[in-house]
């Protein structure tokens, strides 16, 4: 059970964890925010690059009435695409797809509660001075 | 003794070495490359900062954009 002190960059103490990204041949390393406030994970289109893909040729990610689903941040409105992708925190795979988020939307990957948070219980422990949690894979 | 007794002494992991963490708070706002122990480059983009690992012999860095407020302005 890895239990992992929080990271603090001057902002305050913040819940961060490095995860893989895989597609295909390609992959990245990326620092990314658990995120129990995010519906899905999403990473920003500018980790794109080092997958070799492009925003605009990525497919938009539909609703049940054939309209594109976009996100809402603290800047507004943005279009979300998806990809297929490997995502692993440590030896644990948690996605095979992952949503992208149009540049400039998001500082960074959030790892959110329909597939990271399906994948592992986490357990925050704020009350600790440093702040730390708790990262168990469900199965 | 109470679950959170029996877990007070799980080793704890740090993702970041505190030096890292401690450079990197003078980069806020910016993308970033870097290894658990060492900040390789710093810039505006991925692939200025990928670039620049890679001319350093570090061809899969950690990639980031240094948080530049506080963790409420992440949600969607």
């Amino acid at each position: 059970m890895p239990r992992i002190q929080a990271t603090d960059f001057g902002a305050g103490p913040m819940p961060f964890v490095e995860i893989h990204i895989e597609v295909g041949a390609f992959f990245t390393r990326a620092m990314a925010l658990v995120d129990s406030g995010a519906d899905e994970t999403i990473i920003p289109a500018e980790m794109l690059v080092p997958l070799n893909l492009d925003f605009k040729d990525l497919e938009l990610v539909m609703d049940g009435a054939g309209a594109a689903v976009g996100g809402m941040g603290a800047g507004g409105g943005f279009e979300i695409r998806r990809i297929d992708a490997t995502l692993k925190f440590r030896k644990w795979r948690f996605a095979e797809e992952v949503r992208v988020a149009a540049l400039g939307a998001l500082p960074g990957p959030l790892l959110g509660r329909q597939d990271f948070f399906a994948a592992f219980t986490i357990r925050f422990l704020w009350h600790r001075d440093p702040p730390v949690f708790d990262i168990d894979p469900v199965a | 003794m109470s679950p959170e007794a029996a877990m007070i002494d799980e080793p704890l992991e740090l993702e970041l070495d505190p030096e890292v963490q401690h450079e990197l708070s003078q980069h806020r706002g910016k993308w970033v490359a870097l290894t658990r122990s060492e900040v390789v480059a710093v810039g505006d983009s991925v692939a200025e900062v990928l670039k620049a690992a890679m001319d350093k012999g570090v061809p899969s860095p950690i990639l980031m954009r240094v948080p530049n407020s506080e963790p409420s302005a992440f949600y969607y």
